[in-house]
């Protein structure tokens, strides 16, 4: 009896100051909203273990500072990323604008099978909407991106833009894609002791 | 034999134990002489190797050569005796196979033990845990040396370079951050979750008790030709979930003791496969059946269980001739069932009244052998078979008791009732009340006990016991009993029923308590992140002077509620945590939780850095504070340096601020007592320096010696000294010819040249006035040498020593005597 494998993923979280990306990550670990959440100076740190494809995989969140001014030194955290949630504010066109910039930065910090995943954060104020579902979607589609759109408030999505990047960077995995023995995957293996009782495989001989 | 055995260990290297040396015939290609060697890494007892020597074929020679090369191991190797003087070696993963013939008993009765053991010591040998490999890397590594005497062994590279891939992994861990910690923290929660999952096993199982039949008969070499549903019960009504049958002497002729196996074990399988699948409309799937010479031993499973049947093992040990032999022993059957793990075992143990100690030693060493004990794994074992326990009552009061039907009176003299009583043997096993007959001996064909001869006793040799190893309690036995219909051999079968509960994981159940406690974990985990709460994000400094540190303090709070060691870090790609004109303290710590800490963050411009911060003044940084195991803080530093004429480079001309200076001593201190050897007022000559960059006049009430000390810590101040940086060394070297230093200053460029000689010129003034300011010429030395010879930053230290500081002192001094202003020109010509 080989035991199951275990994962860690490393994931980024990057984008604007004020986008929720903090809030993102409190309701992925803990379930709740921070309405007053105060801004990240420095890399805040957190993690959770999700089932995929019956294998348990730990992820390891970093959600940076969005601030202009610690830019230069919150790009040293964008190395060994296995996934990284690009987060702008559907509510802040600008924010939308400065994902190109973002963009770039996860692409040159990181290695070529990041799994980078585009959300527009705040989806519970719609009716405030400065950027629309189907504009992010091109911009999501020319640059290769997975997308959705979430909110950290009523929880919408949240679970399952972490999951679905997971699977997409397991699915990478699984098929030889990438290496997660490789330094700057952004993913660590391990062999645990036990694992759910499986649907129980026949030993016996038949004589 | 003593000098083959030298010869051999030449070959070997220290950390090799030579475990076996025989001399062999290798059978069938070329009856060739070979010395069979069993090695044994000292290190590592369990990695054995086997060695063939090859001999040379003329006597005169008697060199010996590596002929072939196997490792042993797990699982890979066994042992067969073909005969008395042969056995056979193989190799199940490359089915390779070693048939070898001994010339006398007595070595082949030391290579069959030295074998039985290595495969013993191989295949028990327990790997470590992945997590804690590091130490196990160079497995097999020693063996590297004799692979290269024989063709290559695809085995050995396999393992090797299995090896080297965890070589590689692993050193690509340690170039990840936290990945020291993170196997054993894997381990240690998957530790954490196997223990709740046992403690809670109550909520995720259930207890369903399912039907074991279990039967022992010693047949006497004996087959019956038509099935024995009666022996077991088997009809519809009462059809069991596992079937087990024990039997013993299927076979005692003296081929089956040598290759164990024999034509009518098939017999008996088709007998028994028959009878369970014929009885009820149930369909039984066979487990196992395997023959040990005469021990025979068959197990069914309805076939709907078979998939919930998992890690089927099986042991199978002699306790007979040479303590070994399969006369007498036992066959194992272990399988996990659900969740609980039976063992059926049937066992055939020494004979005669006499051998009650024997039979005990017999059960010991198969308990040990078979790994009955020592496996923690098992729930429930059964053992049964002829066990040969006798009664010890005379014959005649025995056969009387019979007649009487006092079982009760037989039992009391029964030598398995007695020994296990007094905890000699079956320690923890049970046994169910016997309600019949002994089951031995009779006279065959009949339902007579004995009447040849040797009119055994009758005994209660039939047995069957179990254990509830982990006492959980609920095991039924339903009927204990022996069939008189079988008349073909001397005993009579004996079958026993049991309930057995047997645990049941409920998927459901078991998957909601995993993700619960994953949840819980993952909670745990997240609180126990270090947290600190910083008094401030931001050290706002405002206008940091020449030369005055200033100090901002911030304090941490362990708001977590673990310990939280924290450090300052350098940001990617620097070689500091910070600029150069920062320095904090502490820069690393331990917090207790709820305790606080004061960092202080001071800034310094100094003369180092003076010079570079005049075109960019601005004192930005960002701190990284990275708690271990836990996020990072930013802490931003902003401040602006005040520029001041302190740290300029020389440029044109004398600087307007020394002019200054040299002005003000000249005329208000020139016989000041102590000049150049009393300190200032430090204030004072902040004060002067601002009023120098601001061309204001100095305070009335200023001292002479602030005044002083602002004058030489403005020479000090200087970005190259007044003896620029590479000059420094050419100026030792010469200091104590007068003519070369002179020659060397006609070098420094212009603004040097005149500012030194008019510096030198003032000096030469004070000296003048030694009466009254107390000034002598080697103490002005020492104090100037010291500031316009600076050494440069990689001016190696261990040459700034006193000798150093004695040449510089002299260099000045040859200036401070010439009486003569020479102007360059002047200088050159000469
Ligand atoms: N209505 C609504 N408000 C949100 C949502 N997500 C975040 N917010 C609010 O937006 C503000 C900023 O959220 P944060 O999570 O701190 O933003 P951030 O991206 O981490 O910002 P920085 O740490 O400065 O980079 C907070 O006041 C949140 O309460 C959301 O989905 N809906
Ligand atoms: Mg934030």
């Amino acid at each position: 009896m080989s035991g199951a494998h275990e994962y860690i993923f490393k994931y980024i979280i990057i984008g604007d100051m004020g986008v929720g990306k903090s809030c993102l990550l409190h309701q992925f670990t803990d379930q709740k909203f921070m309405t007053d959440c105060p801004h990240t100076i420095g890399v805040e740190f957190g993690t959770r273990v999700i089932e995929i494809a019956n294998k348990h995989i730990k992820l390891q969140i970093w959600d940076t500072a969005g601030q202009e001014r610690f830019r230069a030194v919150t790009r040293s955290y964008y190395r060994g990323a296995a996934g990284a949630l690009m987060v702008y504010d559907i509510t802040r066109r600008q924010t939308f604008h400065h994902l190109a910039s973002w963009l770039t930065d996860a692409r040159n910090l990181t290695n070529p099978h990041t799994i980078i995943m585009l959300i527009g954060n705040k989806l519970d104020l719609a009716e405030q909407r400065e950027v629309s579902f189907e504009e992010a979607s091109r911009f999501a589609q020319e640059n290769g991106l997975i997308y959705m759109e979430t909110s950290a408030k009523t929880g919408e999505n949240v679970e399952r833009s972490f999951i679905e990047t997971a699977t997409k960077i397991y699915q990478n995995i699984e098929s030889g894609v990438l290496d997660p023995n490789s330094v700057e995957s952004g993913i660590q293996v391990t062999t645990t002791l036990i694992e759910p009782a499986r649907e129980q495989q026949q030993s016996g001989c038949s004589c | 034999m003593k000098r083959i055995k030298q010869q051999v260990e030449t070959y070997l290297n220290t950390t090799e134990e030579c475990k076996l040396l025989a001399e062999l015939i290798l059978q069938k290609e070329t009856k060739a002489k070979v010395l069979l060697c069993l090695v044994a890494n000292r290190r590592s007892p369990h990695e054995m190797a086997l060695i063939l020597f090859e001999k040379a074929k003329e006597e005169y020679d008697t060199a010996i050569r590596i002929m072939s090369f196997r490792l042993l191991k797990k699982d890979d190797f066994g042992l067969k005796i073909v005969s008395e003087l042969q056995f056979d070696l193989f190799f199940k993963e490359n089915t390779a196979l070693f048939s070898f013939e001994s010339t006398s008993v007595s070595t082949m009765w030391s290579v069959i033990n030295a074998l039985t053991n290595a495969v013993k010591v191989v295949n028990t040998h327990v790997a470590p845990n992945q997590e804690d490999t590091d130490f196990d890397f160079d497995t097999y590594t020693w063996a590297e040396f004799y692979t290269k005497y024989t063709e290559p062994d695809q085995n050995l590279e396999k393992e090797t370079s299995k090896a080297e891939q965890r070589m590689m992994i692993s050193d690509n861990d340690k170039k990840q951050d936290q990945t020291s910690d993170f196997r054993t923290s894997v381990a240690i929660k998957e530790d954490w979750i196997a223990k709740q999952l046992q403690n809670k096993e109550d909520q995720f199982t259930e207890k369903r008790p399912l039907t074991f039949v279990i039967g022992t008969w010693n047949v006497n070499s004996k087959i019956p030709n038509h099935l024995v549903s009666s022996w077991l019960r088997i009809n519809e009504d009462e059809a069991a979930d596992v079937y087990a049958v024990g039997l013993q002497e299927i076979d005692m002729t003296a081929g089956a003791l040598l290759t164990q196996e024999t034509k009518i074990s098939d017999q008996w399988t088709k007998i028994i496969t028959d009878t369970v699948n014929s009885c009820t409309s149930h369909k039984y799937v066979c487990l196992l059946s395997k023959q040990l010479v005469g021990i025979y031993l068959i197990v069914f499973i309805k076939e709907e269980h078979l998939e919930h049947v998992q890690d089927l093992k099986s042991h199978i040990e002699g306790v007979g001739i040479m303590g070994m032999l399969g006369n007498k022993g036992a066959i194992t059957c272990q399988f996990k069932l659900y969740s609980s793990t039976v063992c059926l075992v049937t066992s055939h143990l020494a004979a005669h009244t006499g051998g009650t100690s024997k039979r005990n030693q017999n059960f010991a060493d198969l308990s040990q052998r078979c790994h009955i004990d020592d496996d923690e794994s098992i729930d429930f074992i059964f053992w049964f078979g002829d066990l040969n326990y006798r009664l010890t009552l005379s014959d005649a009061d025995t056969r009387q008791a019979i007649c009487d039907n006092q079982i009760s009176h037989l039992l009391a003299h029964d030598q398995l009732v007695i020994e296990k009583k007094n905890n000699r043997v079956f320690v923890g096993y049970e046994e169910g009340t016997i309600t019949f007959m002994p089951s031995y001996k009779f006279d065959a064909g009949t339902n007579i006990y004995d009447t040849s001869e040797k009119k055994r006793t009758p005994s209660y040799t039939d047995r069957i016991l179990w254990k509830d190893v982990h006492k959980v309690g609920g095991i039924q036995q339903l009927y204990y009993s022996m069939h008189n219909t079988f008349m073909i051999s001397d005993h009579k079968p004996i079958v026993s029923c049991f309930k057995v509960p047997i645990k049941i994981i409920v998927q459901d159940k078991y998957k909601q308590l995993y993700r619960e406690l994953i949840k819980m974990l993952d909670k745990l985990e997240n609180d126990m992140l270090p947290e600190i709460q910083l008094s401030t994000q931001m050290l706002q400094f405002d206008t940091v002077e020449y030369n005055s540190p200033k100090v901002c303090e911030m304090t941490l709070e362990n708001t977590g509620q673990v310990v939280c060691e924290f450090i300052f870090v350098p940001k990617p790609g620097e070689d500091y945590p910070h600029k150069p004109w920062i320095k904090i303290e502490p820069i690393g710590g331990i917090i207790m939780p709820h305790e606080s800490m004061v960092i202080k963050v001071t800034l310094k411009v100094d003369s180092h850095m003076a010079h570079q911060l005049m075109d960019q003044p601005d004192l930005d940084d960002i701190l990284i504070l990275h708690l271990k195991q836990g996020r990072d803080h930013f802490i931003t530093v902003t401040g602006k340096y005040q520029v001041s004429v302190y740290g300029i480079a020389l440029d044109q001309q004398v600087p307007e601020c020394l002019w200054r200076l040299v002005d003000w001593l000249y005329r208000y201190g020139i016989k000041e007592a102590d000049l150049f050897q009393e300190a200032g007022i430090t204030e004072q000559v902040h004060q002067i320096r601002r009023q120098l960059d601001h061309h204001l006049p100095f305070d009335d009430n200023v001292s002479v010696h602030s005044v002083a000390e602002a004058f030489v810590g403005f020479l000090e101040s200087l970005y190259d000294p007044l003896i620029p940086h590479r000059y420094y060394r050419m100026s030792i070297e010469t200091s104590s010819n007068a003519g070369a230093c002179v020659h060397l200053i006609t070098k420094l460029p212009k603004a040097h040249f005149d500012t030194f000689h008019y510096v030198m010129a003032f000096l030469r003034e004070v000296l003048k006035h030694s009466n009254e300011n107390h000034s002598s010429i080697d103490t002005l030395a020492i104090i100037f040498s010291r500031v316009i010879l600076r050494p440069p930053l990689n001016y190696p230290q261990l040459q700034a020593n006193s000798n150093d500081l004695r040449a510089k002192a002299l260099f000045v001094k040859h200036f401070m005597t010439q009486s003569h202003h020479w102007t360059r020109e002047e200088l050159v010509q000469e």
